[in-house]
């Protein structure tokens, strides 16, 4: 075991998981000149923020996840999106299927393609090119004017981390697909929107564009009201244009303060135009997990240790810092910052995504392009399409990721209506991988000083994990970005 | 990755990767590349993420762009980012030490999983220069570079032996596989990609002109 050389080791801090928040922690403290040991038990980078082929995707399924954190896991091979899960993987009846055994059949076939039933022949394709898929566990964008695009051009990853432009934002409006108009111009080019409507916009765009000051001045105005309030009575919007602004924009869920609200407009409008006419990049190769591999190699670069697969049994307070116990080891560390699962005594704590992951036979919103997607129902759901253009799916495919705050079992229906009506009849579904995500209570972790780390937020962009590791460092370390 | 139309210096991007056991001086080989640098007292790759060097071949200037492992080899925790987009690799092991050698094997089942398909390969024996503690005879390299079917090299970063050769004979392998044979032209494989560091196209006037 790798661990075995450093036994009686001491690091300035210990860093349990290679997820985006734990990554950018990790490298910040290294590059403070502190030493340390960053660990993940998985044999790969991203922790919650990983992307996989497809093979690793099926392995994940049926044997690498925590159970605590993401307990349910429905596979739907081939058989469109309404129909009775292929695979069910849970905690409470680890198998239950057609053939009872779906985990050992699902790893059989993960390896042994051809062992697959003829009708199941599209699933042997897939599994063939498995490499050609990168498919995220918590897909997430980067907002061009956003706090992780800073960082990345800040701390030198910008120089080599790729992304691809979102052509597309679009908003899902009484069972139809809209473009959102996104800068003046898109504007003034409508065709589909009314005079009146475009000079709603127009008042809009300048005023959440407007110089700091003036801004400031519209914030302290509507400190005390509400955001959609303030867009029907200040702007006069309403109808597809306040949905729009609400939902594809500000990314609402639920009730949002005006100032907020407004302060998500203005981030949104000021992002175009930075590197074209789109707000948002998408990452190449499963964009978080590249991302939070870049960052690790950044602090390795400084002197950051790391091992991958590595079991941590037990973590207990001295006088001085922590004793983390691995198998064949112990070392010991000033500090520890744990992603919450790597606490055994960690229970869930109420707060549930649900994700669906559905991979099509056809690049069924465009072949060479990425989009943006949301559809306000009694809950927001977000969707992100993605094709070969950032290499998530084989050529000819495509892959649309829809989540939204619920457990599966209330939230399946609004999951697949959204991806149904994305979809509508323009490709089949191939593969589609429903999970649903726990959060987990950091109370015992807590208790001991460790610092705990978030789980990607359903939010759209990355920048939740890039302030919740700001506010760490600053209150923690003392490092001020 | 092509030259962006921002920097003209160059012609042609190369991504070039250095794979191989801790210590067998794939740090040292680098830095004598692009620096034309030694330092003894390296123990550990701390410090360097990439160095960047321009070449000229046959009247084309090609960027160089060598990626160290940053010391993540060590428990072989190479991240599978670090792959992605590299055209060349040089895999290093050190003639004095049979384990680095061995391990060789390994090394290449890892490229071979995660760096693109046809990816140009180098096998160097470094630290050719310690012929009194040499375990890994010249025969026994070239058998193994036969075997996989890419080159083979033995070199010195502190002599300075065929460190120049092994960067200019990958490169050259490079081109020929990805310029002389391609049919489209040489600034498109970026395919739109956007580099977030590219800053002067951002304006945010661009939105407030009407």
């Amino acid at each position: 075991m790798a661990s075995a050389e450093l036994d009686g080791e001491k690091f300035d801090v210990v860093v349990l998981g290679t997820g985006l928040e734990e990554s950018i922690l990790a490298s910040s403290i290294a590059e403070a000149g502190q030493t340390v040991l960053h660990i993940d038990k998985n044999p790969y980078y991203g922790g919650p923020n990983a992307s996989f082929s497809l093979y690793q995707l099926f392995e994940w399924a049926t044997s690498r996840r925590d159970f605590r954190q993401t307990p349910l896991v429905e596979i739907l091979v081939n058989t469109g999106l309404s129909d009775t899960p292929t695979f069910v993987i849970d905690t409470e009846q680890p198998v239950k299927s057609e053939d009872n055994d779906a985990v050992q059949q699902l790893a059989q076939y993960a390896t042994n393609p051809e062992l697959l039933p003829q009708a199941n022949r599209e699933l042997q394709n897939m599994l063939q090119s498995s490499r050609e898929y990168a498919i995220e566990l918590a897909p997430k964008v980067a907002l061009c004017r956003g706090q992780l695009v800073e960082l990345l051009i800040d701390c030198g990853i910008g120089e080599y981390v790729q992304f691809k432009g979102i052509e597309n934002n679009m908003l899902l409006h009484n069972g139809k697909l809209e473009r959102v108009p996104e800068s003046k111009e898109d504007v003034f080019a409508s065709t589909s929107l009314s005079l009146i409507e475009k000079r709603k916009l127009m008042k809009l765009l300048t005023t959440m564009h407007a110089s700091t000051e003036q801004f400031a001045d519209l914030i302290e105005e509507c400190k005390n009201e509400d955001f959609e309030q303030l867009l029907r009575s200040k702007f006069k919007l309403d109808g597809m244009l306040l949905d729009a602004v609400l939902y594809a924009v500000a990314r609402v869920n639920g009730k949002v303060d005006a100032p907020e609200g407004c302060e998500r407009v203005r981030k949104y409008v000021m992002s175009i135009g930075r590197y074209g006419r789109m707000a948002y990049l998408c990452g190449m190769y499963g964009g978080g997990s590249e991302i939070a591999q870049a960052f690790c190699r950044l602090c390795a670069v400084s002197g950051g240790t790391y091992i991958l697969n590595q079991q941590v049994t037990d973590i207990t307070c001295e006088s001085d810092g922590y004793a983390i116990r691995f198998d064949d080891a112990t070392v010991k560390a000033r500090r520890v910052i744990m992603n919450p699962i790597y606490d055994l005594e960690a229970r869930t704590n109420g707060t549930v995504v649900s994700r669906a992951i559905c991979i099509l036979d056809q690049p069924v919103l465009g072949e060479d392009t990425s989009a943006m997607l949301s559809y306000q129902s009694h809950s927001l759901v977000s969707l992100l399409y993605m094709t070969h253009a950032t290499m998530a799916v084989p050529s000819g495919q495509s892959v649309i990721y829809a989540w939204t705050t619920g457990s599966l079992v209330d939230t399946k229906p609004l999951l697949i209506e959204a991806l149904t009506r994305t979809i509508v009849n323009k490709g089949n579904p191939l593969l589609t991988v429903f999970i649903e995500v726990h959060e987990l209570d950091t109370e015992h972790a807590d208790s001991k000083g460790i610092i705990t780390t978030c789980l990607p937020d359903p939010t759209i962009d990355m920048d939740s994990a890039v302030s919740s590791a700001y506010q760490k460092l600053a209150h923690h370390f003392s490092i001020k970005q | 990755m092509a030259a962006s139309q921002k920097n003209t210096s160059y012609d042609y991007l190369m991504k070039l990767l250095l794979i191989g056991d801790s210590g067998v001086g794939k740090s040292c080989l680098l830095l004598r590349f692009s620096d034309d640098q030694f330092t003894p007292s390296f123990i550990t790759t701390i410090g360097i993420d990439f160095k960047i060097r321009t070449i000229e071949l046959d009247g084309k200037r090609i960027k160089l762009q060598i990626w160290d492992t940053a010391g993540q080899e060590r428990f072989r925790t190479i991240t599978t980012a670090y792959y992605r987009g590299a055209m060349g690799i040089l895999l290093v092991y050190d003639v004095t030490d049979e384990r680095s050698f061995n391990n060789i094997e390994n090394w290449y089942m890892n490229v071979e999983q995660h760096a693109s398909e046809g990816v140009n390969k180098i096998l160097i024996g470094n630290k050719c220069d310690i012929e009194d503690c040499r375990v890994v005879s010249q025969e026994m390299g070239q058998a193994l570079a036969n075997k996989f079917k890419i080159q083979f090299k033995e070199t010195s970063a502190k002599s300075n032996i065929n460190v120049e050769e092994a960067f200019l004979e990958l490169a050259s392998d490079i081109k020929k596989r990805l310029l002389d044979t391609a049919s489209q032209p040489e600034h498109t494989t970026s395919d739109g990609n956007i580099n977030i560091n590219d800053t002067q196209k951002s304006s945010t006037q661009n939105t407030v002109c009407c």
